[in-house]
């Protein structure tokens, strides 16, 4: 995006079909949500000639960076922008004596972009504008210094700054996390914008107003139909910048189809370049999606429900439907000359790379496809089969061969699958793992010295252990907690079921994590008591920020109240991360979120919860200001 | 380690001479008795019996010929480590810290501790006299010890390091299964096959070994112990220690069978004879009730299936083709519970095929 | 106040209830000085780590019971940073291995040395080895076990290991030659019963022989279990009552309800609700092959033995593919649609046969 500089210099007719993307130039232009860009433009036009901090946050080309460019163009702002220098600078400083490392050029480009004006720009009105999009490694490593640099920032500053960074899944890499934790943000008063993914609807109005654009620039462009701009909408995942880069690739294929075919043109073969036209669609799709999801779901399904034909047999796009009706029923793998019409080798091929996640894709949903027990039987062998044969060290066995193996196994054994439409759902083992990880986590604070093995601990002695101290246990929410994490569930029938098991068990971890003379917890129960009663309005405020998010996904005009218990808030996001630290490393940031917001369904349906908050004055108060 | 019986065939002067001196020193040291099985390792090429090809080899190196390089292969505990390492001690005097370069399994084996380590040491030359004057050869040994546990790439790694260092040194490679080692190694070296020990000899040497250390063992449980060894002069060394140690020093009495049989982790032959009759009577619940509990006494399953495995080879009353099935099945188990499969669900499944064969 | 299992367990050799000849010699191994490496092991809950505990009392005094718990970094080979957390007291260390999951071998490796090169600090302890407690032996990889076993030899002076585990099957022969044997069985029904009813007796109560011989029936031998299921059913009611019946931990009957389950209907969506039943379990924490032994028993009561014969056959095949593969549900899921597809037939077969 920093690269970007000459578009914004020149007018926005520069615009050419080789420039990658096109941004938004005015405020009706963006796809972002209306009170997110007032949110900033409020801001900016309340620092004009005034230091102040303002920090974006959002996914990855939920337009951050547009929005902060079309508004200070609108505010006659003047963007300077920060772009690190390349390291090459650092070794001549060195030769020629003028020593100058990154983090001095930074503080001299705060220093001196936010108190003098550009020279070149005449105008009396132009106010200057920081912008920070690109941080130096030595920032990532020693953010103290950073934190230096900001204070100084706001002691002598002009002109705002915005910082602007991407969520990470990854926690170690995420800038806003590092540079930017909770207690800086009061200490600096930063103001913290964070944008969610583009909404389905903006990103539609986006892709349509792209498409017109590219029409009026090459009369000839055939604008794009609505199941791929769908089908671009899903892949992109939210992400507008994605989306604009697949639009603008995609009609250049098609107009590549089109040529041929009208240079082959003929009633013979129109069918035909028909389907090779479907077929490159398929393979676009499946090739450069943003994470093969919608590719892999599309090849899942092919798995899942099998099609054959007779041999020779010519298949094209427009009477697959009725063959399918006329012939499926008669066809099976098992018969002779008969062919698959979706070949088990190319899925192979195409998904080797990720064949773990792909074959736990279709154990997760190849049941409901299935009508006899028998070739579910076959079919789970196989899967079986391919788990140990993509698993094995000691006999090399190719990945391919094994993968094939088990899609084979799936495909042929289901010889009449049920036509049904099943939404493919995502694999269940990743979230068990999960789950299995924090039990053990818990497990380990909880009972460090205890002298049995973590298994022995979770299937003998704490079902015991509730059973037998729940008198003793004067305290009933652990006695609650403990039933949480011992309960089962009888038949799980809803995804959504399973998530409430799944995160009443994190909110067991929270709640237990948060209470430190736990550890003794063998030793003596009740001294549980007290420090619990102590941390009661801190989970409070840890129910509180989950309100808040809930506020403002929901967009409810509770946003002064969100303002005034900031503090407590912040204490719980504090809270929380500290938390989450104490979790598995690993447990990324992202998954937090989730985490999250399955809570905030426990929340509306446990009314207990509520019934907690009522216990303290404090917890009162904060309650009636939501 | 085992076949040093020579030592008694010696001499008493020989043979007590150099354990002698360790028991003064051993004592010196603080009472910190060292195992038995060091304390009676061979200390010259002549201590090691049976194993007569290498022997020979090996004598007339130490009286000035060359050296092949040497792969030794064979059952564990028949001396392969301590005849190279005796070897090397009366080539060397006391030059053999430096002359010997031991690495086995614990230590890095990989491609580049092969490159690096043995490369550099086989590099350095050695002269052909020791310092108190004597000749020795001017060759340096590396020894690698457990060889078959090392990655073929290291081993790869290792041909060419052997042929280019043929001037300075020798290589001798210590394995149990020679079949792992690949072909291009095996070709370079001179094998030497270690034999599993003869009754008569591990016999012959216990009894040295406990009228050494006072210890009172019945001569039934001698041969208990020798059957439970199978030729492993070392088990049985360390089971008569252990034995040994779990008495009482006033306590006097003689080690009995139950002792050793305890000792070494063998099943008792009530147990074994046990579950085939449980097995004859053809109920489910009986043989998953007998495993229970077979289970609950601790016994290893692994054990179970060899010590179940020559009763069924032995057993007159069942048929060669069932005597087929069985042992297909036995060997079956036996792979999984390597893997970590659970015992009890391998054993019911034996057993089940055991009393379907049994049935017939 | 703990739980009456902790309550008591016996702290020295010389209380133990059962195997008192065993703790003899265990004794004569201490008196002797010398003491070489062991190999503790049998079913779970028949008292291995209580005799751990006891013969590393005797041998450094009450000083071992002082624990305290460290993250000790290690780095390996190929660089990266794990914290491995240890048990210790000044005399010994305690560590599980598997925690280290793939990095077993350099963690056993590296503790080893690290325990055997740091000497005692107190010149008057009156040993001059360290004792290293491994526990769960039986999940440690092949190569982590070769790694051992010179490792063993090598550091023999300072140093000795206590090798914990359920069953030697796993054990490579190299380091069951090494070291010294030490079977703990499980406690006899009598051993059970008298242990409990001393128990009671210290608590105040009395426990009836009926509901005695019924708690060591579902403990299947396990002391500890018997002890809580013992003290849950003081909880349940008192006095204890001959009639009572021992409370099996929700998961077993979770377990059996899900065995039931299948054995009710065998149909593909019939398998999907059983999966997410045994996601429940997994998702609790529950060891896959405690699932494949419980659902086994459950599963064959309605069979003849022919049939039998052929699940525990499955039972075993795909168990073991649980340890070949990365995907436990994978095979535990083609087990059970196995069992329903066998089970089916053979439920149709004997329907033909009556008629």
């Amino acid at each position: 995006m920093a690269n970007n500089q000459k578009y914004f210099a020149g007018s926005r007719k520069q615009f050419v079909l080789s420039e990658n993307w096109a941004e938004p130039y005015t405020l009706d232009e963006l796809a972002v949500d209306s009170r997110k860009v007032s949110e900033i433009s409020t801001w900016l036009s309340s620092h004009r000639h005034k230091g102040g901090i303002l920090l974006v946050t959002g996914p990855t080309g939920c337009g951050k960076t547009a929005v902060v460019k079309c508004v200070s163009r609108s505010l006659s702002f003047e963007i300077r922008e920060w772009i690190t220098p390349l390291d090459r600078d650092y070794q001549t400083g060195i030769e020629t004596g003028v020593f100058q490392n990154q983090t001095e050029k930074f503080e001299d480009f705060l220093y001196s972009s936010s108190r003098y004006s550009n020279l070149f720009v005449k105008t009396s009105n132009v106010a200057s504008l920081l912008l920070v999009e690109d941080y130096p490694n030595i920032f990532l490593l020693k953010p103290e210094i950073f934190h230096g640099i900001l204070g100084q920032y706001c002691k002598i500053a002009l002109a705002p700054i915005i910082f602007i960074c991407s969520d990470s899944s990854d926690k170690s890499v995420d800038i806003a996390y590092e540079l930017f934790p909770q207690n800086i943000q009061r200490q600096f008063d930063i103001t913290h914008v964070s944008f969610n993914p583009v909404t389905r609807t903006k990103m539609m109005q986006a892709l349509k107003r792209m498409g017109a654009y590219l029409q009026s620039l090459s009369p000839g462009y055939k604008l794009p139909t609505q199941d791929s701009l769908n089908e671009i909408c899903e892949s992109a995942n939210g992400d507008v910048r994605y989306a604009m880069l697949s639009l603008q690739m995609k009609p250049q294929e098609d107009v590549v189809a089109m040529f041929d075919f009208a240079g082959k043109r003929g009633p013979s073969n129109k069918k035909k370049s028909n389907f090779t036209k479907q077929t490159q669609e398929d393979e676009a799709v499946s090739t450069c999606g943003k994470d093969d999801r919608v590719g892999l779901l599309h090849a899942v399904g092919r798995v899942l429900y099998p099609k054959w034909k007779a041999e020779g047999e010519k298949i094209n796009s427009s009477n697959v439907k009725r063959k399918r009706k006329e012939d499926e029923k008669h066809l099976d793998a098992t018969m002779p000359g008969v062919e698959w019409i979706h070949n088990p080798n190319t899925l192979a091929d195409s998904y080797s790379s990720s064949a773990g996640s792909f074959l736990l894709l279709v154990q997760e949903n190849y049941l409901k496809t299935y009508s006899s027990i028998e070739s579910v039987a076959a079919a789970a062998f196989s899967l079986s089969l391919g788990d140990v044969a993509m698993n094995s060290e000691g006999v090399q066995i190719s990945h391919e061969i094994s993968f094939n193996a088990a899609i084979r196994g799936v495909m042929v054994h289901n010889k009449s699958p049920h036509r049904a439409w099943n939404q493919v759902k995502s694999s269940r083992c990743h979230a068990i793992l999960n789950t299995q990880k924090k039990l053990s986590t818990i497990m380990e604070t909880l009972f460090p010295l205890y002298p049995v093995s973590p298994t022995v601990l979770m299937t003998e002695v704490l079902p015991y252990m509730y059973l037998t101290s729940a008198d003793n246990l004067s305290n009933g929410e652990i006695v609650h907690l403990f039933s949480i994490l011992l309960y089962f569930k009888g038949p799980v029938k809803t995804d959504k079921q399973k998530s409430v098991t799944f995160s009443e068990q994190l909110k067991f971890v929270k709640a237990v994590a948060s209470m430190e003379s736990l550890t003794n917890f063998c030793e003596n129960y009740k001294t549980l008591r007290e420090p619990y009663n102590a941390q009661k309005s801190e989970r409070a405020t840890f129910v509180l920020d989950l309100k808040k998010q809930k506020i403002e996904e929901k967009d409810d005009e509770l946003h002064i109240s969100e303002d005034e218990s900031d503090n407590e808030v912040d204490e719980g996001a504090a809270n929380l991360t500290m938390l989450e630290a104490a979790m598995a490393e690993d447990v990324d940031l992202d998954e937090g979120a989730q985490n999250l917001s399955m809570l905030e369904a426990v929340i509306e349906e446990e009314v207990d919860y509520n019934a907690l908050l009522n216990d303290s004055d404090d917890d009162d108060i904060l309650l009636s200001q939501l | 380690m085992h076949s040093f019986l020579k030592t008694g065939k010696l001499g008493p002067a020989s043979g007590a001479g150099p354990s002698g001196d360790k028991q003064a020193k051993g004592q010196k040291r603080g009472n910190r008795p060292t195992p038995w099985v060091e304390k009676y390792r061979p200390r010259t090429v002549d201590d090691v019996v049976e194993q007569g090809d290498v022997v020979e080899v090996l004598r007339q190196c130490l009286s000035g010929a060359d050296l092949p390089n040497l792969l030794l292969y064979g059952p564990p505990g028949t001396g392969k480590t301590s005849t190279i390492l005796a070897a090397a001690r009366q080539l060397f005097g006391d030059m053999y810290r430096d002359r010997i370069l031991e690495l086995n399994a614990s230590d890095e084996r990989g491609i580049q501790v092969i490159r690096d380590k043995v490369k550099s040491f086989s590099q350095l030359s050695a002269s052909g006299i020791r310092p108190d004057g004597k000749p020795c050869p001017a060759f340096k040994i590396v020894i690698l010890d457990e060889a078959d546990s090392m990655t073929h790439a290291a081993q790869a790694a290792l041909r060419r390091t052997m042929e280019r260092q043929t001037r300075t040194t020798r290589f001798c490679l210590v394995c149990n299964y020679v079949s792992r080692i690949i072909e291009p190694l095996t070709s370079r070296c001179t094998k030497f096959r270690f034999k599993p020990l003869g009754e008569e000899k591990i016999i012959e040497r216990l009894k040295f070994i406990s009228s050494e250390e006072n210890v009172n063992i019945s001569s039934d449980a001698l041969h208990s112990l020798i059957d439970a060894a199978g030729g492993d002069l070392r088990r049985a060394i360390t089971c008569l220690q252990s034995c040994a140690r779990l008495k009482s020093k006033d306590d006097a009495s003689e080690i009995s069978t139950d002792d050793v049989v305890e000792v070494m982790g063998v099943i008792p032959n009530r147990w074994i004879d046990g579950l085939m009759n449980v097995c004859e009577e053809y109920d489910y619940y009986k043989v998953t009730e007998y495993l229970d509990q077979f289970i609950m006494e601790g016994y290893s399953a692994g054990q179970l299936l060899e010590q179940l495995h020559l009763k069924i080879v032995m057993c007159v009353t069942i048929s060669d083709k069932h005597k087929a099935t069985i042992c297909e099945k036995l060997a079956v188990c036996a792979h999984r519970l390597q893997e970590g499969a659970s015992e009890y669900l391998q054993l019911s499944d034996l057993c089940c095929t055991l009393m379907l064969c049994l049935r017939q | 106040m703990s739980l009456w299992v902790d309550k008591y367990r016996p702290k020295s050799l010389s209380l133990l209830d059962y195997h008192k000849d065993q703790a003899n010699q265990l004794k004569n191994l201490v008196k002797q000085g010398d003491f070489p490496h062991l190999l503790v092991y049998g079913p779970s809950g028949a008292g291995k780590k209580t005799r751990v505990t006891c013969l590393l009392k005797e041998l450094y005094g009450s000083g071992v019971e002082k624990l305290r718990m460290e993250s000790v970094p290690i780095t390996t080979p190929s660089g990266k940073k794990l914290d491995i957390k240890t048990i210790s007291s000044n005399y010994h260390i305690e560590v599980n291995p598997s925690d280290a999951g793939i990095y077993d071998r350099c963690v056993v490796m590296e503790l080893v040395k690290n325990a055997a090169q740091t000497h005692q600090l107190d010149p008057t302890g009156q040993r001059d080895f360290k004792v290293v407690v491994l526990t769960e032996v039986d999940s440690l990889s092949v190569d982590a076990q070769h790694a051992l076993r010179r490792t063993m030899e090598k550091y023999v002076s300072t140093c000795r290991l206590i090798l914990i585990s359920n069953s030697t099957s796993r054990v490579i022969p190299a380091i069951r030659s090494r070291c010294l044997g030490v079977r703990v069985a499980a406690p006899n029904q009598d051993q059970i019963i008298s242990i409990l009813q001393m128990a009671c007796k210290k608590e105040g109560l009395t426990l009836p022989v009926e509901l005695a011989k019924k708690i060591v029936e579902k403990s299947e031998r396990n002391l500890r279990l018997a002890f809580l299921m013992c003290e849950s059913c003081k909880v349940q009611e008192t006095p204890l009552k001959e009639k009572q019946e021992p409370i099996l931990p929700q998961w077993q009957v979770f377990l059996k309800d899900t065995a039931r389950s299948i054995m009710h209907e065998q149909s593909p969506k019939q398998l999907m609700e059983v999966r997410g039943r045994l996601y429940e379990l997994l998702s609790h924490n529950i060891p896959i092959q405690i699932i494949f032994k419980g659902l086994l028993k459950e599963l064959v009561s309605n069979c003849d033995i022919k049939l039998k014969a052929a699940v525990v056959e499955e039972a075993a095949f795909f168990e073991h593919r649980v340890h070949q593969g990365s995907k436990g549900i994978f095979h535990l899921e083609a087990f059970v649609a196995k069992f329903m597809c066998i089970y089916k037939k053979f439920m149709e077969d004997s329907v033909i046969d009556m008629f």
